[in-house]
């Protein structure tokens, strides 16, 4: 079989990759090694929180389809951080993890140019142009002059549960070793990390009666713009916690964690630590939360977020059982820790092409992210840029200041990973600049230009910025009447522009304008209020990306050698010569380089154009 | 992140040595450099006159008070050495001078350029050819390593303890507030605790007392000043002190009208200035030269260690309560013989003054006990517990103060807590650059030690 672009992989990454490819008009196979594996949740049932959110709607702004699923699937959803300003505001969503998979798959299918293939791959096929394609066990040839591998948490995957270890990318999943063969004999490096994943709980096995219910938002939030039905009942989770009980079991049995009996030796994130680490690292605390999140509406599991361990299955047993409403608990598949090859991002140019093959893409967990976001985010960028490098046309990358994607995929090919890397809004340094509020408007042109939004797609956005403009100029216009400051007791303003009433930040600007057309649009008033709340603090912000863009915007010669660059110290030319910076503003942020270093790279790469 | 230069703005530095004597030219290059001359001279608008022609200009600062009178060229580019538009202001070589004068420009917009940075931009608008291009990376590279021990010479001691201080105390706040920015699902507290306002405005107050320090010092800068009556010896003196022809020195009574100010590196690692003056009798030859008397008196009253150099031998001494106050040094001692000397010592000490010892400057006689005796009297003068600071971290200090103030600003104005931490963490990232360390990596250190977060 021959396509443009091979997909390895159809989990969030492969499956943004082979939609943005697809979206782009090239012929697109995907390899999945069961249909049913399409987007499915491995860890918990959610899509969203801080940063994460932020990355997708930024996909949704370029097309993706992981946020029009998210909403079509939800079972709860609220936003957090609503008090403590506009560049931390998010939104998360509980999904029905069937549904959620369902309605991917269903995207994916119907997508014209998407050829789905139940298989696995065994090898990876190149010449002397580069990649062209992939060997399958049961459809042997797939030909292609791009291949995006997105294979998660497969690679030479092993799984932990006490001294029993199995391989597989996953409970139940055989994992995909002989990649991890077929990157190294290409010149590939590959690291190793470890993650982990909670129990699951029978639902029926849990009292409910005695546990604290969390509910979501009403009206209910969404990542689209557009909107999407969903016509789903709301589940609330629930709240439990460890007791002294449970750590106490816990501590008598750590010499069977596989974690500190010294069985596993790759490096878990920071953010996601298993129940053992937390009893050990915080040992003051007595307790610690719990949050029971059902994995979907007719599903009887539970995933009991705050719970990751790899203990061995009567240790789980017995603890989970000390637990507040777990006491008679049933488990259907008990938690583990899984190690993983990923291949250390700085291998990878900012398209996410690999340095070492060129048509040969990787995006997710393979990269060394963690998180269903950053995965998603990374295949969209992968897909768009494997048609773009078919079509020689120059790669599509986003700079920090415009999207998370971009602060996403610039750390990872300039820093690169020492855990497994999740988005914070930290990360950023213009955050009030990439709002969740202001996706669209930072991205859709760029993502029609790309080819990757529809022009309908386009038209709403558009329109929804006619609308915050029309609200805008009306606060720009307009007075203070006496009815409405009487309302709102803000008597001694009356008369003055409602703009710079609106700029105060005790004043709600829905409803200082009440009444207006626009007043109940939440979305468009958010929008507006953040803008004129925070316009000092964007304009500041404007004024250094504008200053940095000059950096952003020069771009270092793909073949310029770094080895003779005078004056540079040889740790240096070592690192440029690995990372091979795009522009001068990249090359500016690998660690350890001076404003003097990076004038004589300035020289340096004038002697080299001259020469 | 590592603060870089941009490329379009307008850079700004002392073109001459520093200390090089009557004359100090600061030179702009960007395209602001014409504009700047404009503000420089309290022009509300203006830019552009014809170039590569000498004026003479009256230049301001902000406030409107007269800095200097001064010479400037604009050579427009591409015809200047840089290919940009290049400003030379030729000024009176005082070091206070050429400071508010470069403070000035910097208030208008220019910065300060890194090492080498004009060269760079001769090279990068192709006014040198590849041959000089070689020299550049070797420039560069050597002036910023020079630049960087300079540095770290002078963070050794306790600036570089109280500024880490002033940043554990920022990045513990930083880091409870990014916890429930970025992890607003897990216990990690209420972010803005009771006592931050205060804990942030006890690090405002305690920022503000170093950087009282450290801008004492430099306002300081130790001058000696150097009087005494004309043909004494005082610029042979000067010369012979800092190693090189730097004051003009003729045998003709009166030559030196203007005060010379030069910097030396004094052991103390901050750096000393000297100043000759104009010698003083009570008939002055010209209006000119009457004009330097005063100017001399003027200078011993700002001295922090005075002298009145005057030959060996000779009974010219100091008049007046200012210079009677001076220390003597004897000078052109190789022209008496050993026995006159110690004769003329003792008539110093039976006239009630402070005798230094006694010099031969030509010959580089008596010169390394002067100069150390110089260094004590001016470590002496410095209070304990201040700083002599580098133009980079004074600049640092005061962009980190900017930002607490506006954080506080922001607090105190109900902003929410997302945008007053880009304020604190622009302020710990100023201060971390001092250091050279990484606020961020910092931070997310602390958030994971002091909180369990994760699923």
């Amino acid at each position: 079989m021959r396509f443009d672009v091979v997909v390895v992989g159809a989990g969030h990454a492969g499956c943004e990759a082979a939609l943005a490819a697809a979206r782009r008009g090239a012929k697109v196979g995907v390899v999945t090694l069961r249909m049913d594996g399409i987007a499915q949740m491995s860890c918990n049932p959610a899509i969203g929180g801080v940063g994460k959110s932020h990355l997708v709607r930024e996909i949704d702004a370029l097309g993706g389809s992981m946020a029009r699923v998210a909403d079509a699937t939800g079972i709860q959803y609220r936003r957090l951080n609503m008090s403590r300003g506009p560049a931390v505001r998010a939104t998360r969503a509980q999904a029905d993890s069937k549904l959620y998979k369902l309605a991917m798959a269903e995207i994916l299918l119907n997508q014209p140019g998407i050829t789905v293939v139940a298989d696995e791959v065994v090898d990876l096929l190149t010449d002397a142009q580069g990649v062209c394609g992939v060997q399958t066990k049961g459809q042997g040839a797939l030909e292609a002059r791009a291949v995006v591998i997105t294979t998660g948490t497969f690679l030479n995957g092993l799984c932990h549960i006490g001294a029993e270890q199995f391989a597989g990318g996953r409970v139940g999943d055989a994992p995909a070793s002989f990649l991890s063969a077929a990157l190294k004999r290409l010149g590939m490096q590959l690291g190793r990390f470890k993650t982990g994943t909670t129990p699951r709980l029978d639902a029926h096995s849990i009292d409910w009666d005695q546990l604290e219910a969390q509910h979501g938002d009403t009206p209910r939030p969404s990542f689209c713009f557009d909107s999407v039905a969903n016509d789903l009942p709301q589940r609330p989770c629930y709240l439990t916690s460890t007791v002294l009980a449970t750590h106490q079991l816990l501590r008598d049995n750590l010499h069977r964690s596989p974690l500190y009996g010294g069985i596993i030796q790759g490096l878990g994130p920071r953010y996601c630590p298993s129940l053992e680490d937390k009893i050990v690292r915080f040992s003051d605390k007595d307790r610690h939360a719990i949050f029971l999140e059902p994995e979907g509406l007719d599903s009887e599991r539970i995933y009991p977020n705050g719970l990751s361990t790899s203990l061995p299955r009567d240790v789980q047993d017995a603890f989970l059982r000390t637990i507040p409403g777990l006491e008679r608990v049933r488990v259907l598949q008990h938690g583990y820790a899984v190690e993983y090859d990923y291949a250390p991002p700085t291998q990878l140019l900012p398209s996410l092409m690999t340095k070492a093959v060129p048509g040969l893409f990787l995006a997710g967990q393979i990269n060394g992210t963690s998180g269903y976001e950053e995965a998603a985010a990374q295949g969209l960028m992968a897909g768009l840029n494997a048609t773009r490098w078919l079509d020689q046309q120059e790669a599509a990358v986003l700079r920090r200041d415009q999207a998370y994607l971009g602060v996403l995929l610039d750390d990872l090919v300039t820093l690169g990973v020492d855990e497994p890397y999740r988005m914070f809004t930290s990360r950023a340094e213009h955050r009030l600049t990439l709002r969740e509020s202001n996706a669209e408007d930072r991205l859709i042109v760029v993502g029609a230009a790309w080819g990757l939004v529809s022009p309908a797609r386009q038209a709403a956005a558009q329109a929804r910025a006619a609308q915050r403009k029309e609200l805008f100029q009306y606060l720009e216009r307009t007075p203070l009447d006496a009815t409405t400051a009487a309302r709102m007791g803000l008597g001694s303003a009356v008369g003055d522009r409602l703009l710079q009433i609106a700029k105060r930040p005790e004043v709600n600007l829905a409803q200082l304008v009440q009444g207006h057309a626009l007043a109940t649009q939440r979305d468009i008033v958010e929008g507006v209020e953040e803008e004129v709340k925070y316009d000092g603090y964007i304009q500041r912000e404007a004024k250094d990306i504008a200053r940095l863009r000059e950096f952003e915007d020069l771009k270092l010669p793909d073949d310029l050698v770094y080895r003779d660059a005078s004056g540079l110290s040889r740790e240096l030319q070592e690192k440029l010569h690995r990372v091979r910076p795009r522009t001068l503003g990249q090359a500016s942020r690998i660690p350890g380089m001076t404003p003097a270093a990076l004038t004589l790279l300035r020289v340096h790469m004038h002697r080299f154009r001259a020469a | 992140m590592t603060a870089h230069h941009a490329l379009s703005d307008t850079i700004i530095a002392l073109a001459t040595a520093p200390g090089d004597g009557a004359l100090a030219v600061i030179r702009l290059s960007g395209p602001s450099a014409c504009r700047i001359e404009a503000q420089l001279r309290g022009m509300e608008e203006g830019g552009k006159v014809p170039s590569h022609r000498l004026r003479r200009v009256t230049l301001r600062n902000a406030a409107g008070e007269v800095l200097d009178e001064a010479m400037a060229v604009q050579m427009h580019g591409p015809r200047s050495f840089t290919g940009e538009d290049v400003l030379e202001l030729h000024l009176h070589g005082s070091k206070p001078v050429v400071q508010a004068v470069l403070a000035a420009a910097v208030a208008c917009g220019a910065r300060l350029a890194g090492p080498g940075e004009f060269t760079q931009r001769a090279f990068l608008n192709g006014r040198l050819d590849l041959a000089q291009a070689e020299a550049v990376g070797q420039l560069i590279a050597a002036r910023s390593e020079a630049e960087r021990q300079a540095a770290t010479a002078q963070l050794q001691g306790g600036l570089s303890g109280e500024v880490q201080g002033l940043l554990d105390a920022l990045e513990h706040l930083l880091s409870r507030w990014q916890a429930v920015l970025d992890f607003p699902e897990y216990p990690t507290g209420d972010g803005l605790a009771p006592d931050h306002p205060d804990l942030l405005r006890d690090i405002q107050t305690r920022l503000g007392a170093l950087r009282a320090r450290t801008v004492q010092t430099q306002r300081r800068g130790g001058r000696v000043v150097l009087a005494g009556p004309p043909n004494a010896g005082k610029s042979t003196l000067l010369n012979a002190l800092v190693g090189e022809e730097r004051a003009l020195v003729d045998a003709e009574a009166g030559t030196t009208r203007d005060p010379v100010e030069v910097v030396l590196d004094g052991t103390g690692g901050g750096s000393w200035s000297v100043v000759d003056t104009a010698g003083v009798r009570d008939t002055a030859a010209s209006a000119l030269e009457a004009r330097g008397i005063g100017m001399s008196e003027r200078w011993a009253q700002r001295a922090d260690v005075l002298c009145w150099v005057m030959p060996v031998g000779s009974q010219r001494w100091p008049r007046g309560a200012v210079f009677e106050a001076a220390w003597i040094i004897g000078s052109k001692a190789d022209l008496v013989a050993e026995g006159d000397r110690a004769v003329w010592e003792a008539a110093v000490r039976t006239r009630g003054l402070r005798l230094v010892g006694c010099v031969a400057a030509a010959q580089q006689r008596g010169l390394t006990k002067l100069r150390a005796w110089l260094d004590s009297e001016l470590a002496a003068g410095i209070p304990a517990g201040t700083y002599a600071v580098r133009q980079r971290h004074a600049d640092a200090l005061a962009q980190a103060a900017a930002a607490l103030d506006a954080a506080l600003q922001a607090l105190e104005g109900g902003i929410t807590l997302d945008a007053v931490a880009l304020d604190v963490r622009a302020a710990a990232q100023a201060l971390g650059a001092i250091l050279g360390r990484s606020v961020d990596a910092a931070v997310l250190d602390q958030i994971f030690a002091q909180f369990c977060i994760g699923k």
